[in-house]
């Protein structure tokens, strides 16, 4: 449909030739140049000895026709053997002058033909990139549209997974509190499980619509928000692997003053980290959650540690890249929980990073910043 | 479980899957109320006419007539205006379509907001709450 151009077409546009003018016209000279001799010796010469003679007396002397006219005289003479010299000095300027104006002509009517051949390929650029605009814009709308439709599959199996999972948690939860069941613990454990393992799948649906929503890079719903109050609703959800027991808070935590962040982003984020932790080190795992104010007093810094296995130094560039811990063995894994946390952060303007060294652990950490102007009186 | 402030006060649940509007059932009749349950908004407004309820919790995506078209209904009509109601939906409340619902439905009629949002799955506790705030201070009446 559409030719490509190469780059040293674009560049650097070639023509026929680098200067064919003169070389293929030189017989288009050769008139002009005759017709320039024969000015300057007919034409020229003459005049020149006329003014010659009305300049200089002595050529007029030396001219010698007295019954002459002081016209006719240096005109007959200049015809004469002895300025044969002098005449061919005038053809030859003659001839310099209109052959150097036909070399100007030839040069002019290359530079002409060359502009219209660049003219010409420049239309058909033009041409070619309108096409290709064209083309975009039909991919883009397809695109768009394509966008649009998976949005509403997903939003649509969101929807009916919220409410089978709300069903499987919110009956097994409903069972748990029953005396004559909860006594049995092989029952109690397999209905903890199905209402753990429900939340478990609620958080990764939740997870893959928040982060498609963080990627359109619309802005967080940013409320007043206590720290403690996150970090308390955080260890207490029923999608974590563990039970509250084994995740630690800080002290300093308690220190920090309220955030303007939106509270279900931030939640998720310190429940992903938390599950991560547990999930590749085992349940036993001991993970321990805290924060604390910068000296500045212009960010929060948010940490969650444990004592597992660590991270092995080469993953650590691209642990917050999508899908980069999904070879993992457990095969527990979406892939977007530390891009979703990431992908969060960055939207509340802060940043996120991991250190860790083997066998002693890994530390997130992820800062928040404060915001600088007072709301509503707080 | 049962709490005796809200002994026999009605709610009627609209929601078009059978097994989430039997969990709805399940907690408000385990906390003390009497409930009633509607699987569209049709079925919904039949039931309404047949016996006022105090509190409606209505889904929004439903079939045959949707849940907004069924609360427009509901506060159009002189009768039911002040009944409250508390709008438990899979939608996420920051979603575009969301807002879009919103701007359609509510805003170019100045159709007051619901009591309550109260997004799926339930928490039992925090929901049980939301229903009680909704029936003791609803935004259509006094506190």
């Amino acid at each position: 449909m559409t030719s490509r151009i190469e780059p040293s077409e674009r560049v650097f546009p070639q023509h026929s030739g680098s200067f064919p003018g003169l070389r293929s016209q030189w017989r288009s000279l050769i008139r002009p140049a005759i017709a320039g001799f024969m000015f300057g010796y007919i034409i020229l010469h003459p005049v020149a000895m006329v003014v010659f003679q009305w300049l200089d007396p002595r050529l007029a002397a030396a001219a010698g026709h007295d019954k002459a006219s002081a016209l006719w005289g240096p005109i007959m003479h200049s015809f004469h053997l002895n300025m044969l010299a002098m005449g061919l000095v005038f053809g030859v300027i003659g001839l310099l002058i209109t052959t150097s104006s036909a070399c100007h002509r030839v040069a002019l009517t290359w530079q002409r033909d060359r502009l219209a051949e660049e003219l010409t390929r420049n239309e058909r650029l033009r041409n070619e990139l309108a096409e290709q605009a064209e083309m975009l814009r039909q991919s883009n709308e397809d695109l768009a549209k394509l966008e649009l439709a998976t949005r509403r599959t997903t939003q649509f199996m969101a929807h009916d997974f919220k409410s089978a999972l709300g069903c499987i948690s919110g009956f097994a939860g409903q069972l748990l509190e029953r005396p004559q069941l909860g006594q049995d613990r092989d029952v109690a454990s397999a209905l903890d499980c199905i209402r753990r393992q429900a939340h478990r799948i609620m958080g990764s649906v939740m997870d893959l619509l928040e982060f498609a929503r963080v990627r359109e890079k619309r802005s967080p719903r940013k409320e007043l928000i206590s720290v403690s109050e996150l970090f308390q609703e955080a260890v207490s959800d029923f999608s974590l692997p563990v039970h509250s027991e084994r995740i630690a808070l800080g002290d300093d935590h308690c220190n920090c003053p309220r955030l303007l962040a939106d509270p279900r982003l931030l939640r998720r984020v310190l429940c992903n980290l938390i599950s991560n932790a547990v999930k590749h080190n085992g349940p036993d795992t001991r993970v321990r959650l805290d924060s604390q104010v910068n000296e500045l007093r212009t960010e929060v810094l948010f940490s969650c540690c444990d004592d597992g296995v660590g991270i092995p130094p080469e993953m650590l560039p691209t642990i917050f890249t999508e899908f980069a811990g999904t070879d993992n063995a457990s095969g527990d894994s979406t892939g977007l929980g530390l891009a979703f946390c990431k992908a969060v952060v960055e939207a509340h303007g802060g940043r996120i990073w991991c250190e860790s060294t083997t066998e002693q652990g890994a530390r997130f950490f992820f800062t928040v910043p404060l915001h600088k102007e007072p709301i509503n009186g707080q | 479980m049962a709490n005796e402030s809200v002994t026999g006060k009605r709610v009627l649940v609209v929601e078009d899957e059978f097994d989430f509007a039997d969990l709805l059932r399940s907690i408000l009749e385990r906390a003390g109320y009497t409930v009633m349950t509607a699987y569209n908004g049709e079925h919904a407004y039949s039931q309404v006419q047949k016996a006022r309820p105090d509190l409606i919790t209505l889904d929004i995506q439903m079939p045959k007539e949707s849940g907004l078209f069924f609360y427009r209904k509901l506060k159009a009509d002189e009768a039911f205006r002040n009944i409250p109601v508390v709008v438990v939906t899979g939608l996420t409340k920051d979603d575009r379509d969301w807002e879009n619902l919103i701007r359609t439905f509510m805003e170019p009629e100045h159709v007051p907001h619901p009591e309550a949002y109260v997004e799926k799955p339930v928490d039992e506790p925090r929901f049980l709450i939301t229903i009680e705030e909704a029936l003791s201070c609803p935004t259509s009446g006094e506190c």
